[in-house]
């Protein structure tokens, strides 16, 4: 008898402590957002676009300052070095230097392809916290590789993932669902599908190369298919990366585009 | 020679009647005359705009341009156009090939902007083809090189308060999904006289638009003319066989008939202008008929008369056909002159729908719509107004001869 009670003890014991210890699927998303976003960011990177058998470079500096403002200037190939994009909340312009010109890009234009890559504007522009527009539910754990950057190159490991799925929860999202695989270790998003709200599947992206800056792990490594596009996928490869560092204000103004 | 001068005294005898009955047919035979030419005209206007514009008489695209056509996928173009056109240009048949890429573009100038058409073109082949040349009406034609100029319509012009001389920027997605775009100075301005045309687009070099839409060395469609539209399904299949034989599976040449819905459809109001024609050529015969017929009829008991003093039956019957033909000659013969003059006139003025048609910005429908005027559709006209003018003077004529004179004497 006391022996049944000192196991139901016990039991309860670690029951209760596994309980404690293990994360809910909003507390992972959160130290997703953590990783993932920042007050501030200043970011060089080279687009490598895939479609059919071409294969397109495009080097671009961005700016990022909070979750609203955006700004990202092309600085190669030579037909595209100069084009600059503006993002401030739902607006967006564009600088075209060819013909010294401001556009300005309508709402619905931001969900299409940024430079004829598979990223939108919007999915290159913004940085909101997935808590703030989805609800999370921990489906899981899985195994997916993840790579890292070892003597030069990119090696893929085996990774143990939370799979968690995200639900909008506000209504101006441009993906209603999103499955996503979050590394247990860095709880950088390894893997995300985005979905339509018919439940169609529109992209999927893959990230790799975790690098560490002070308390934050950051893919230098993005991978994204648009699965509406025949045989295209994009590559992005983050080639500075600075977080919260001072961003003058000049770049998100409209006469920062033209100079 | 009896019978003649009888026919011919009675037709001048009853002078009102022959009048009357002479006018009926030479309405009849004027209409006949102006509605076929007329709808001849109009059905020729709409696929010449169509042909001139969209298909060629032949067209060579790429397949896979062909299942998205309206989005105009700049990717699936014809990086072979060059060698296709050097090929095609030995076939006799062939008078023009000429390349063409069109592109989706928003127009902006000073804040407004505005969808529209863009073509690049190889303007001096395009004459044959477009014969934009033809319809400018201030400036001048661009060039074929890369200089960065721009022909845009009458209508566009004025929407966007631009002139000859003006710079119109130019914005687009490449082929490859980035944004470009141009000044392009405005060099000339044109009247197609087809608001789609007019409103909507504007044309470009082949080698500018290449560089805006980054396909250097490519068209997306290539236009071949023959000198016999008619046969362009034959041309095309043995073209297609040539293009398929060095390129396999990966153009597809059609002819202009069978090229999209619109043809289809024009096609079908083709059959419905065939139709109409019909009714209008059966209410001219009938009219023609009856007048003759009636005209006859009454007569009767003149001809029993005549019976009493002796004409034979045959007699009768070939004096009153004698009789019908000379009236219907004569009134056919006006009737022609009247309905010549009216179509022709209707060739050169045409019918100003400009009002009617300024909307409809998708179908290459003509602000004016000329007729086709056409010796045939004359000779046409006459003869069917003397063909009927004389059958219809038969049944009353044989049934009158065949009576006797005593009973047609009787005949109210």
């Amino acid at each position: 008898m006391k022996y049944s009670k000192l196991v139901l003890m016990i039991w309860l014991y670690t029951a209760s402590a596994a309980l404690a210890l293990a994360l809910t699927a909003q507390e992972i998303i959160d130290k997703v957002d953590s990783n993932m976003t920042f007050n501030t960011a200043r970011m060089e990177s080279k687009m490598v676009i895939h479609v059919d058998n071409e294969v397109r470079t495009k080097e671009l500096l961005q700016f990022e300052k909070g979750k609203n403002q955006g700004y990202a200037e092309f600085l190669s190939p030579a037909r595209d070095k100069g084009v600059k994009y503006l993002k401030i909340d739902d607006n967006m312009w564009m600088y075209l230097p060819s013909v010294d010109k401001i556009i300005k890009i309508a709402g619905h234009m931001l969900r299409q392809s940024m430079m004829g890559s598979d990223f939108s504007y919007e999915d290159a522009l913004e940085s909101s916290k997935l808590n703030e527009k989805y609800t999370s539910t921990l489906t899981g754990e899985e195994t997916v590789p993840l790579t890292f950057m070892e003597a030069g190159k990119q090696v893929p490991k085996l990774r143990v993932c939370y799979v968690i799925d995200l639900t909008a929860k506000v209504k101006d999202v441009t993906y209603y669902q999103r499955k996503v695989w979050v590394d247990k270790e860095l709880y950088v998003p390894v893997k995300s599908e985005l979905f339509a709200l018919s439940g169609k599947k529109l992209k999927t992206m893959t990230v790799g190369n975790v690098q560490r800056f002070g308390a934050r792990y950051y893919p230098m490594y993005f991978t994204m298919s648009n699965l509406l596009r025949q045989n295209s996928s994009t590559e992005m490869f983050v080639t500075k990366a600075q977080f919260d560092v001072p961003v003058a204000d000049k770049y998100f103004t409209q006469a920062a585009l033209t100079k | 020679m009896f019978l003649f001068s009888l026919s011919w005294r009675n037709i001048l005898r009853n002078y009102r009647r022959s009048i009357l009955t002479g006018l009926s047919i030479m309405f009849a035979v004027a209409i006949v005359i102006f509605m076929w030419s007329f709808i001849e005209g109009e059905i020729k206007a709409v696929f010449d705009t169509m042909i001139n514009t969209s298909s060629g008489h032949i067209r060579v695209v790429n397949t896979k341009f062909l299942k998205r056509e309206k989005m105009l996928p700049l990717q699936e173009n014809i990086p072979d156009y060059v060698a296709i056109q050097e090929m095609l240009a030995k076939d006799p048949n062939v008078k023009t090939v000429t390349g063409r890429i069109r592109f989706g573009v928003l127009l902006e100038n000073n804040g407004t902007t505005k969808q529209s058409l863009g073509f690049g073109i190889e303007p001096q082949k395009e004459e044959q083809v477009l014969k934009l040349g033809k319809t400018l009406v201030d400036g001048r034609l661009i060039s074929q090189g890369s200089e960065e100029e721009v022909n845009i319509g009458v209508q566009m012009a004025k929407e966007l308060g631009l002139r000859v001389g003006d710079i119109l920027t130019v914005v687009t997605q490449t082929a490859y999904g980035s944004f470009s775009a141009k000044n392009l100075q405005i060099v000339g301005i044109f009247n197609y006289g087809s608001p789609v045309i007019d409103k909507r687009c504007f044309f470009i070099s082949l080698p500018v638009a290449q560089d805006l839409l980054d396909i250097s060395g490519c068209v997306t469609e290539l236009l071949v003319m023959t000198d016999k539209p008619d046969q362009a399904r034959l041309e095309a299949a043995k073209i297609g066989e040539q293009i398929a034989l060095a390129y396999p599976d990966r153009y597809t040449v059609k002819a202009w008939q069978d090229q999209g819905v619109l043809f289809t459809f024009m096609n079908l109001a083709k059959y419905i202008y065939m139709v109409i024609l019909g009714i209008v050529l059966l209410l001219s015969a009938f009219t023609i008929l009856n007048t003759m017929f009636m005209a006859v009829l009454e007569r009767t008991r003149e001809l029993g008369m005549m019976k009493a003093l002796g004409l034979k039956n045959g007699q009768v019957v070939n004096m009153m056909l004698i009789e019908s033909a000379a009236l219907g000659t004569i009134a056919s013969f006006l009737g022609a002159i009247f309905g010549t003059i009216l179509s022709y006139y209707m060739s050169v003025r045409g019918m100003d729908f400009t009002k009617t048609v300024a909307n409809m910005e998708t179908f290459p429908i003509p602000n004016v719509l000329y007729a086709h005027f056409s010796w045939s559709y004359v000779l046409i006209g006459f003869s069917f107004g003397i063909l009927f003018s004389v059958l219809a003077a038969i049944p009353p004529a044989l049934r009158a001869a065949k009576m006797e004179a005593t009973e047609a004497l009787h005949e109210i």
